[in-house]
């Protein structure tokens, strides 16, 4: 918990973060009030926020010898990474709720959030993992490049390199790892992936403890050099 | 809180080899650490502090076998260039440490300091960082403390500061200091430990050390630069 307080307060005094959230999430609320008959479109940046603060500054803090306060008498370097883990699913989460708050209680609204709110855990813990060795602007640009990958690869891609739909064996494999390992947008909003079993919608759902474990287990193994060593 | 260090190794893949180092810092003592640029004396600090891994050898505290992650729960530790996260004022690092800051302690932290708990302590200068850091760490009373070079760059007011608060927490923990300053340490350490090359070459007391090298004991820094240059020579 004091982990946590820490990094949300210093979060708070991001002044670029505390911007660009609030006007993602008015953004979200006016479109939502304006057209309530589907999610606004910056939904889509939810997975992105996340990610970038759960990646945060840790690995320039952990180079720079800034942690060495943090973690001597105070949380681990793991408690601090789940604790921007969780900042990171919760500012995905409160865009995401932002963006769909006129659709609350219509039929499909909960499978769509559930799903939504998997991809979100999905690029939090993305975040945690690559935020530990690189910042959270490199997080946020492999983020958008491999989503940018995979929509290409699903729209052009598969036709123009295998001469096959995307859901077709074998360019199914491909779609597959793009689409769950690299996309922030969940397969059921992309029509061409339709034809894929409905339940690998839930795979985030798997990935991100996996993931998160992992960054857990990087950030007990690390070790903090000095700048200097003496 | 007793620490006992026995045959402790660390090793980069660069090559720095640390150690074998056995020593032992006993509570209600200060330990003092000298030796040359590049001895292996803040790698020493950050094995004790669990920052860095130990490759072999062993750290008990109080004779129970500690890994890193006791070290780092309990060692108290002050860098030599002490850096803190951004945006983290002086009361959040408190807070992180102690769960919540009581009146008492912040007004009196506050008047130590001379500034606000609001303070960002990655805006200030050196100087004022190792003051506002060695607060910090001693905010908690850890029952072990390690200080890296606390005199370098300070003002003698300020160095006179470090020297009473070194000397008033002495009484409730076991402490190592790591310094080039042959004129403040032997104002507040009881034990020496010369480091060279990664290896202890000579250890204790004042009184030890002047019969080892012949002097008479009387200046102190007189004894420990004797016993440095000694170390230096033995090696060339």
């Amino acid at each position: 918990m004091r982990a946590l307080a820490f990094e949300a307060r210093r979060l708070s005094r991001e002044a670029g973060f505390v911007v660009l959230a609030s006007v993602l999430h008015l953004a979200s609320l006016l479109q939502s009030i304006l057209d309530g008959s589907e999610p606004a479109g910056t939904v889509l940046f939810a997975p992105l926020l996340a990610a970038w603060v759960a990646a945060g500054d840790t690995a320039a803090n952990a180079r720079g010898g800034r942690l060495d306060f943090v973690v001597t008498r105070g949380p681990s370097l793991a408690g601090l990474q789940l604790a921007r883990f969780l900042l990171g699913w919760g500012c995905g989460t409160t865009l995401l709720a932002a963006s769909t708050l006129t659709l609350v209680g219509r039929g499909q609204y909960l499978a769509y959030s559930l799903e939504y709110l998997g991809v979100v855990g999905y690029w939090a813990a993305v975040g945690a993992l690559l935020g530990q060795r690189v910042s959270a602007a490199a997080t946020l640009l492999l983020a958008v490049t491999t989503s940018v990958l995979a929509l290409w690869w699903h729209s052009t891609g598969a036709i123009l390199l295998l001469r096959q739909l995307p859901g077709e064996w074998p360019a199914v494999l491909i779609t597959g790892v793009l689409q769950f390992l690299g996309c922030v947008i969940p397969s059921s909003e992309l029509s061409w992936l339709r034809s894929l079993p409905r339940s690998l919608a839930w795979l985030p759902w798997l990935l991100a403890p996996a993931l998160l474990g992992l960054a857990l287990r990087a950030a007990r193994r690390r070790q903090l050099p000095a700048q200097e060593e003496g | 809180m007793e620490v006992h260090v026995d045959h402790l190794e660390f090793r980069t893949r660069g090559g720095f080899v640390l150690g074998p180092v056995t020593l032992r810092l006993r509570p209600g003592e200060v330990t003092a650490l000298l030796g040359p640029n590049g001895a292996g004396k803040t790698t020493l600090m950050r094995v004790l502090a669990g920052l860095l891994f130990r490759t072999s050898g062993s750290i008990r505290l109080n004779g129970r076998l500690a890994d890193p992650h006791e070290l780092r729960r309990t060692v108290g530790y002050t860098p030599t260039e002490p850096r803190f996260p951004p945006r983290a004022t002086v009361s959040d690092l408190l807070q992180l440490r102690l769960g919540g800051i009581e009146k008492p302690t912040g007004t009196a932290l506050t008047e130590k300091l001379g500034r606000p708990l609001t303070t960002y302590p990655a805006r200030l200068s050196r100087g004022q960082r190792m003051l506002v850091a060695l607060e910090l760490t001693l905010a908690g009373d850890p029952p072990v403390l390690l200080v890296d070079e606390p005199w370098s760059g300070l003002d003698p007011l300020a160095q006179e500061e470090v020297l009473e608060r070194l000397e008033t927490h002495r009484q409730r923990a076991a402490i190592l200091v790591s310094s080039h300053d042959l004129f403040h340490l032997p104002q507040v350490a009881q034990r020496f430990i010369f480091l060279h090359r990664g290896h202890v070459h000579a250890e204790g007391t004042l009184g030890e050390l002047a019969a080892a090298v012949g002097a008479s004991g009387e200046h102190a820094a007189a004894v420990l630069r004797d016993v440095w240059g000694r170390m230096l020579e033995e090696e060339i």
